[in-house]
């Protein structure tokens, strides 16, 4: 019985083992018709060697440049890598930024005091002249503590403001009491 | 951990003409192979382990060559199938039809003939004959069986005949 085709193509790539490969030996000496596929295969193979793939020399130079330039990129340090952005990109980041940095200074700046204006005087100190809310007096009292142990501070009130009692003063509840005190 | 510069040149120097023709008798494009063969090298250099030995890095750079070409490969089909498209509702011009004549008058009558056959089929026997590769190995690559890689090799060799043969037959009745 003759060899199917596909192994006597393993048999030509030398990938028939043992006994089966004198087998086919054998066979190929005694059956025309599996030697004429067996040359079929040998022609088709030679063929295929014969054939030579373009030079590639050049296209290895190529690779080899681009590479180069590659190798350079991942020489760079993390902190000396540069990073391409358009410009108007470059300008709005900026700009942002700037009016973000301004604005967190005059939001610290207004955190306790809504005007804040300094004079230098003719002695050479200065007088910083703070307008805030009279309705956070104690706000203001503490900012003031832990800001100036050695400064001299005026508080300065409204000259149209009317002030008002609230609540009953102490010696007119002592007097209060004693009037009614039975003895 | 990347890999070590030397070690890379010599992989770059001592692989570069297998992989470069493998390409080759793959795409059957030298600009195509080119671009294959460079992809598989930056895909080796971004490589963040190192392999043990240059016999591992060549089937390593074999087996990436064979992933990129399937997607060559459909890009190539899909191509085809416009150009078809394209021809049957305008003719070629003249110029085409010679830019044409030259490109297929450049490439050779194997490669042509390589060209035709299955891209299974064609990878399995181009690493036979242009790797010299043995079953296991194409087999590992591929990943089919030996057997498999048996059959391939073998419905490869009687297509490309059987092409070869009417080719042959074609030229002397012109």
């Amino acid at each position: 019985m003759c060899p199917g085709g596909e192994t006597l193509s393993a048999y030509l790539d030398n990938e028939v083992e043992g006994p089966w490969k004198k087998v086919i030996e054998e066979h190929l000496t005694l059956c025309l018709s599996c030697k004429h596929k067996i040359d079929e295969m040998i022609f088709t193979r030679e063929q295929l060697a014969l054939e030579s793939a373009p030079d590639f020399r050049a296209s290895q130079e190529r690779g080899r440049s681009y590479l180069a330039g590659l190798n350079s990129i991942e020489q760079v340090s993390f902190w000396r890598r540069r990073v391409a952005l358009p410009l108007p990109a470059a300008a709005a980041a900026v700009l942002l930024l700037i009016i973000l940095g301004f604005s967190t200074l005059l939001l610290s700046l207004h955190t306790d005091y809504r005007f804040m204006s300094i004079r230098t005087q003719p002695s050479g100190s200065s007088e910083v002249l703070v307008t805030a809310p009279i309705d956070d007096l104690e706000r203001i009292l503490k900012s003031l503590e832990l800001n100036s142990s050695r400064q001299e501070i005026i508080i300065q009130l409204p000259k149209e403001l009317n002030f008002f009692v609230v609540g009953e003063a102490e010696m007119f509840r002592a007097a209060e009491y004693k009037r009614n005190k039975v003895w | 951990m990347k890999i070590d510069q030397g070690l890379f040149e010599e992989a770059y120097e001592t692989l570069y003409p297998l992989i470069h023709k493998l390409s080759y008798h793959i795409t059957g494009d030298v600009e195509q192979a080119e671009d294959l063969c460079h992809e598989a090298f930056i895909k080796y250099f971004e490589r963040k382990k190192p392999l043990p030995d240059i016999n591992q890095t060549k089937y390593w750079l074999i087996r990436v060559v064979k992933n990129i070409s399937l997607n060559y490969e459909k890009k190539k089909f899909r191509q085809r199938k416009a150009i078809e498209k394209l021809k049957r509702s305008a003719p070629l011009t003249a110029d085409s039809a010679e830019h044409e004549y030259i490109k297929k008058e450049t490439i050779s009558r194997i490669q042509r003939a390589l060209d035709k056959i299955p891209y299974r089929l064609r990878m399995a026997v181009v690493l036979k004959e242009y790797a010299g590769l043995n079953y296991k190995e194409i087999g590992a690559i591929l990943g089919i069986s030996e057997g498999n890689v048996k059959i391939r090799i073998f419905r490869a060799r009687q297509r490309l005949a059987q092409i070869l043969k009417e080719e042959t037959e074609h030229v002397s009745w012109r």
